[in-house]
C-alpha cells in the first residue's frame, strides 16, 4: 500500500464496514457472478460434441467427452477467493496465464 | 485479477474481460482451452451443468438432438426397391440383402455421437472424401 496524490480513481477508494453490521460472506445460494456457491458442477462446451472443460496431467484444461463421476470435469465456486476450484484438487483454481487457461495453485496474492 | 470469473449467460469472463474459449474453434477431444477477447462465436460460450441436477451419461432412450434411439439395434435400410441393408465388409460399406449378421447391425453410441456397428465394435461410420467407410473410432475427430 503507498500514499498518493488525489486522482479520484478507484484504488484510492474505500468503504468502512463496521464490524456490527458487515454480513457473513455466503455460504451456498447464487452469488452476483452468476454461479451457486460451493455447488459442485461441470462446465459444457455449447459445440456440437458438447465437451466438457477437464484437467489433464496436472494443470492442463482440455475440452473432453463426458465421464461419469470424474472428479477432473468438477468444479466449484469458492466465496471466499471468488474463484473457480478444481474438485479433483481443492488447492487449485481456474487461473489465465499467458495466452492459455490452468488449474492452478490459489495464492492469496491474486485474489 | 486474472482467476475472478463470473458467469455471463454463456461466457466465463473474468475481471480483465478476457473469457474462456476453445483454441482454434476446434471441437475435437483434448483441445486446449485458451483465453480470448469476447465475440458471439459458440467456441467461446458454456454451459453450466450442476452435479445434483444432471442425469449423468444417458445410455438409452431417444435422443432428440441426434434423431437416434441411444444403444438401440438397427438396421439401415435403402428405400431403393430391393431394400436392402448396409453391411460392413473389409472398413467399407455395401447394400447387401438382409442376412441376420452383425455386420448389419449398428446402433448410436451417445459417449462418441456416433454409428457404430455390432459386428466391428470398435468402428464407426465415416466419411473421407466421397466413400463411407468403417474406421477405428479415433478421440481425435469425434
Amino acid at each position: 500500500m503507498t500514499s498518493y496524490a488525489r486522482t479520484g480513481k478507484v484504488n484510492q477508494q474505500w468503504s468502512i464496514i463496521y464490524v456490527d453490521k458487515a454480513s457473513k460472506e455466503i455460504t451456498k445460494g447464487l452469488n452476483k457472478r452468476g454461479f451457486y456457491v460451493n455447488r459442485p458442477f461441470m462446465i459444457v462446451s455449447r459445440m456440437w460434441m458438447n465437451r466438457f472443460i477437464s484437467v489433464a496431467g496436472g494443470n492442463n484444461l482440455v475440452i473432453q467427452t463426458r465421464k461419469d463421476n470424474e472428479k477432473r470435469q468438477m468444479w466449484r465456486f469458492d466465496q471466499v477467493s471468488k474463484t473457480i476450484k478444481s474438485i479433483f484438487d481443492d488447492k487449485k483454481s481456474m487461473d489465465v496465464r499467458g495466452g492459455n487457461v490452468y488449474s492452478y495453485p490459489t495464492d492469496s496474492r491474486w485474489y | 485479477m486474472v482467476l475472478i470469473f463470473k458467469y455471463d449467460n454463456g461466457w466465463i469472463v473474468n475481471e480483465q474481460k478476457h473469457i474462456i474459449a476453445v483454441q482454434s474453434k476446434l471441437d475435437y477431444e483434448n483441445r486446449q482451452v485458451v483465453r480470448e477477447a469476447r465475440n458471439t462465436e459458440i467456441h467461446q460460450q458454456w454451459d453450466i451443468l450442476y452435479l445434483d441436477a444432471s442425469k449423468g451419461v444417458p445410455k438409452s432412450g431417444f435422443s432428440k438432438v441426434w434423431g437416434m434411439y441411444i444403444n438401440r439395434p438397427f438396421h439401415i435400410q435403402t428405400q431403393m426397391s430391393s431394400g436392402r441393408f448396409v453391411d460392413y465388409i473389409s472398413n467399407r460399406l455395401y447394400i447387401k440383402t438382409p442376412n441376420k449378421r452383425p455386420t448389419q447391425e449398428f446402433y448410436f453410441d451417445y459417449v462418441t455421437r456416433t454409428i457404430r456397428c455390432k459386428g466391428y465394435n470398435n468402428y464407426a461410420i465415416d466419411v473421407r472424401n466421397t466413400l463411407a467407410y468403417g474406421y477405428g473410432i479415433n478421440s481425435y475427430w469425434y
